[in-house]
């Protein structure tokens, strides 16, 4: 009797705690229990998660390799092709300059010519009795034109203006200012022969 | 015959053209015929130096023309000349 009531009277508090320790307890464990399986969930998810992303981003990666390594060969090829033609520019560079080069001059020098040929014959023939005076380059003499033997003459100025030019010529006109034509030139033409022969001779 | 045959025809030329040459030549001055045959030596030479002398100016003319026009040329394909800061080069 002593001991059940020393028992009583000892269990009584520690029933209790041990009533709300098992109660606790119990409780705990559900909640692990709830966590552990929606743990369990996640992680099932996860795993799922990762063997589709295991089976499908594999083969991309594979095709993205092999299309890299396609872009890589076709850029060698371009860089092969871009090499082709920087050599084929610096030889139509090359080629361009040369026939630059064999056009311009010729064409130069025959723009050259051209004008110089037409400026002779175009002063040749437009300089008149004042032909001492030089022509300018850009506007030709529009004297007198050369007229015919038999229609020349000494010509007002020539003889005067034509200086050293003319001062050695045997041909020098000694009749300077006389008229073309007519017959007040026949005293002077006829006096020629005499002059010339004598300045000639 | 072939010689000669160009012999007498360069004399008949040459005589028509001395005819001429006489004929406008006394209608222009009023001389003689035989006047103006005998100053055909002088008119030859004085031709001839006025035509030295023509010639003579004609080429320093042309060269002078030449050497302008080379320039001009030279400046022309200067100036058409792609620059290397031209943006559209």
């Amino acid at each position: 009797m002593t001991n059940l009531l020393l028992i009583a009277a000892v269990s009584t508090p520690s029933m209790a705690l041990r009533y709300a320790a098992a109660f606790f307890l119990v409780v705990v464990g559900i909640g692990l229990i709830y966590a552990l399986v929606h743990l369990g969930g996640a992680l099932g998810s996860a795993e799922k998660l990762l063997t589709d992303v295991d089976t499908e981003v594999v083969p991309l990666l594979q095709q993205a390799t092999e299309t890299l390594d396609g872009v890589n060969t076709e850029l060698d090829k371009v860089g092969v092709v871009m090499s082709s033609v920087v050599d084929v520019t610096e030889k139509v560079d090359q080629t361009t300059r040369i026939v630059e080069s064999a056009i311009t001059v010729p064409a130069k020098k025959a723009a050259a010519f051209g004008a110089g040929v037409s400026q002779a014959v175009s002063s040749f023939f437009n300089r008149g009795s004042d032909a001492s005076a030089p022509l300018d380059n850009d506007e030709p003499s529009s004297a007198a034109a050369w007229s015919s033997p038999a229609g020349y003459a000494p010509g007002a100025a020539a003889p005067e203006a034509s200086g050293a030019a003319t001062s050695s010529d045997p041909a020098t006109p000694p009749s300077a200012g006389a008229p073309a034509t007519g017959s007040g030139d026949a005293p002077a033409d006829a006096s020629a022969p005499e002059t010339e022969e004598v300045s000639g001779g | 015959m072939k010689f000669w045959g160009t012999l007498v025809f360069g004399s008949a030329l040459a005589g028509a053209s001395v005819a001429y040459y006489v004929r406008e030549r006394s209608q222009a001055t009023g001389q003689s015929y035989l006047d103006v045959v005998l100053q055909l030596p002088s008119d030859a030479r004085r031709g001839y130096g006025e035509a030295r002398r023509r010639a003579r100016l004609a080429i320093d003319d042309g060269l002078r023309a030449a050497r302008a026009r080379e320039r001009q040329v030279e400046q022309l394909l200067v100036v058409a000349a792609p620059r290397d800061d031209d943006p559209a080069v």
